[in-house]
């Protein structure tokens, strides 16, 4: 299990190449966003060893990148960034993208502010607790028919939205207006409509979450105004993806490339990055299923802040909307685009692949909405329990650095068991509270293995992806309720 | 021998199982894996279920078999208690599997078992005649 070091060549303070020598096959450097500090925890684990190994896939361009909060995981690291082209028999591969497709998370703004909260806060945690499915065995409360699951895995977000569960500016403050254009829905097997049947609306488990939170720092006023955040304003976060739909979609397409791979010819240092040429049968079938557990879990989010407003109106009595409870954004962080970037002076269209890390396009782009084109991409960067949440910005040095692409949290330092054992005898939740958190988990070690020791440092990260240019901050957020499945 | 144990890994969780035949051992991963869901001893044999899988070779079979009971339980909220291996070879296993629905107010969650992966999977016999296999699970 043990491996030599990866070599690292210091680019600038926040920039680390892996030479292309590191590892015979490599077909491009890798290139590692992060602090000194950083790569000491990232040290800890093969991660850097995988971006190796993901320099190796078939038409990948420029370099196998990797975000600060990058951590091992399986194929590909959690945390990477890996364009192909398909025109030179890139590949795309389900690793690249991850179990979790979709896996993202929103932020709400109210008019709120701390003051104003705390007094109704043990309620309004245990309200949300109460109302917003979560959990293991947890159902949605609405059932859905298999042609209205069909409707979801082609038109997403919209499609709830339409069903009076939400209004269209909820839509166009979602990247990609909450639904991918070709999307399949007969690219999906009965297994996954079997597992996604009865999930739609539910929050999940694991590192999933709905947070109550207070901006407590600005960094850009400016850009803060725009969203409607100041300082003390109470936000909502939500955090989750296509649940079990995406987790089958990504197994039944494993087994799909991998028997691609052979037919292919494609030879691997690892049998998890499996994958398929972009234009092959095979991996235009991957991104149309990909496509539909991403509009799932859009559709899945946009239900859960349906809830979650639903909740607020009960507890403070006036409509979601007098509580000013608008959506600012909502992103993706496991997900693969087709995105078009300048690649030695020729335009291309590039199969960009995130695994834990986040879209972050410029001021200027086409693909924002109108009301944010001047200011640039929100990004939405979810803390750790108990520990700070951010939203940033999208820059330019994002399209010429990382193909439009940055962090998308902390990752983890402390594997589950470490974290548990760690928190034995102590009461996280009792810890919580003493720093001003109310936290309510389903499952027995659930707070416990997410406690704030087990991952990496939220702002060192977001610090790094802010010096190296390719997000800035706006604000920054603390957790004052959590409700975690 | 112990049928099982939990090893650690950064983001997720593996089961290591042992068995003095490979059919033990297929029984004792599921064992194990149903283990980080909800306490074995809060789950009761109430009902049977039958569960084919089949694949290339004996690792691919042992996820393809751990998938099978990963669907099992994110579709019908099945929970297995024992496994009796009733046909197993390189590629494919039957089996009945005893055990009862999720019932919340009985079964204390603990994780969702997202995925079954291909990380670090091993499956081997030693030197003694023992079978270990380990497999590393999403959650």
């Amino acid at each position: 299990m043990e491996t030599a070091a990866v070599p690292l060549k210091k680019l600038d303070d926040y920039r680390w190449e892996i030479p292309m020598d590191a590892k015979p096959g490599m077909r491009v450097p890798g290139l590692v966003f992060a602090s000194e500090r950083l790569l000491q925890d990232i040290l800890k684990d093969k991660a850097l060893e995988q971006v190796a190994n993901v320099a190796m896939l078939p038409g990948i361009v420029k370099a196998s990148m990797a975000m600060p909060d990058i951590h091992w995981g399986y194929g590909f690291p959690v945390g990477g960034v890996a364009a192909t082209d398909p025109e030179q028999g890139g590949v795309i591969s389900p690793g690249g993208v991850g179990y979790d497709i979709n896996c993202g998370v929103r932020l709400l703004r109210t008019k709120l502010t701390e003051p104003q909260v705390r007094p109704f806060l043990k309620t309004l945690v245990a309200q949300l607790f109460r109302d917003i499915p979560c959990g293991v065995g947890a159902g949605g409360d609405i059932k859905f028919t298999k042609e209205q699951e069909r409707r979801i895995l082609a038109d997403g977000a919209q499609w709830i939205v339409k069903q009076g569960y939400g209004v269209p500016q909820d839509v166009e403050h979602t990247e990609a207006r909450g639904r991918l254009d070709g999307a399949d829905p007969d690219k999906l097997s009965d297994r996954a409509y079997e597992r996604g049947k009865g999930q739609v609306g539910t929050l999940g488990s694991g590192n999933h979450f709905l947070e109550v939170q207070v901006v407590d720092r600005i960094f850009d006023p400016a850009a803060a105004q725009v969203f409607g955040l100041s300082e003390g304003a109470v936000t909502v976060m939500i955090h989750s993806g296509s649940r079990g739909l995406g987790y089958q979609v990504c197994d039944d397409y494993l087994e799909v490339t991998a028997k691609a791979c052979a037919k292919y010819g494609i030879s691997l240092p690892d049998r998890q990055l499996v994958c398929a040429p972009v234009k092959s049968p095979e991996g235009q079938d991957y991104l149309a299923a990909m496509r539909s557990a991403s509009n799932y879990a859009w559709a899945n989010r946009q239900l859960l802040m349906h809830r979650a407003r639903e909740v607020f109106e009960r507890v403070f009595k006036q409509s979601w909307q007098a509580l000013g409870m608008s959506l600012i954004y909502d992103v993706a962080h496991n997900i693969a685009k087709m995105e078009k970037y300048d690649v030695n002076g020729k335009e291309k269209l590039l199969c960009v692949h995130r695994k834990g890390a986040t879209r972050a396009f410029p001021a200027g782009h086409p693909e924002l909405p109108e009301d944010y084109r001047h200011l640039g991409q929100p990004v939405i960067i979810p803390g750790d329990m108990g520990r700070n949440s951010y939203l940033l910005l999208g820059s330019a040095q994002s399209l010429t650095d990382s193909f439009g692409s940055t962090c998308h949290g902390a990752g983890r330092v402390m594997s589950r068991t470490a974290a548990i054992r760690s928190a034995r005898g102590r009461s996280i939740r009792q810890e919580l509270e003493d720093k001003g958190i109310i936290a309510m988990a389903r499952g027995r070690t659930g707070l416990d293995e997410e406690q704030p020791a087990a991952y990496k440092d939220v702002n060192e990260v977001v610090a790094v992806v802010d010096h190296a240019g390719i997000s800035k901050r706006v604000c920054r957020m603390k957790p004052i309720g959590v409700i975690k499945g | 021998m112990i049928p099982y144990e939990v090893i650690e890994h950064t983001a997720d969780i593996g089961i290591r199982s042992y068995g003095r035949t490979r059919e033990e051992l297929f029984a004792h991963m599921a064992q194990g894996m149903f283990s980080l869901i909800v306490p074995p001893e809060q789950v009761q044999p109430r009902s049977t279920v039958s569960i084919t899988a089949t694949a290339d070779g004996w690792d691919r079979l042992l996820v393809a078999w751990l998938r099978e009971l990963v669907v099992l339980f994110d579709t019908r909220h099945f929970l297995g208690r024992s496994f009796q291996i009733q046909r197993l070879d390189s590629t494919r296993v039957e089996a009945a599997v005893q055990g009862e629905p999720l019932d919340l107010s009985r079964h204390e969650v603990d994780k969702e078992v997202k995925a079954v992966t291909y990380c670090d999977l091993s499956l081997q016999q030693n030197p003694d005649g023992l079978w270990t296999a380990q497999v590393i699970f999403d959650i």
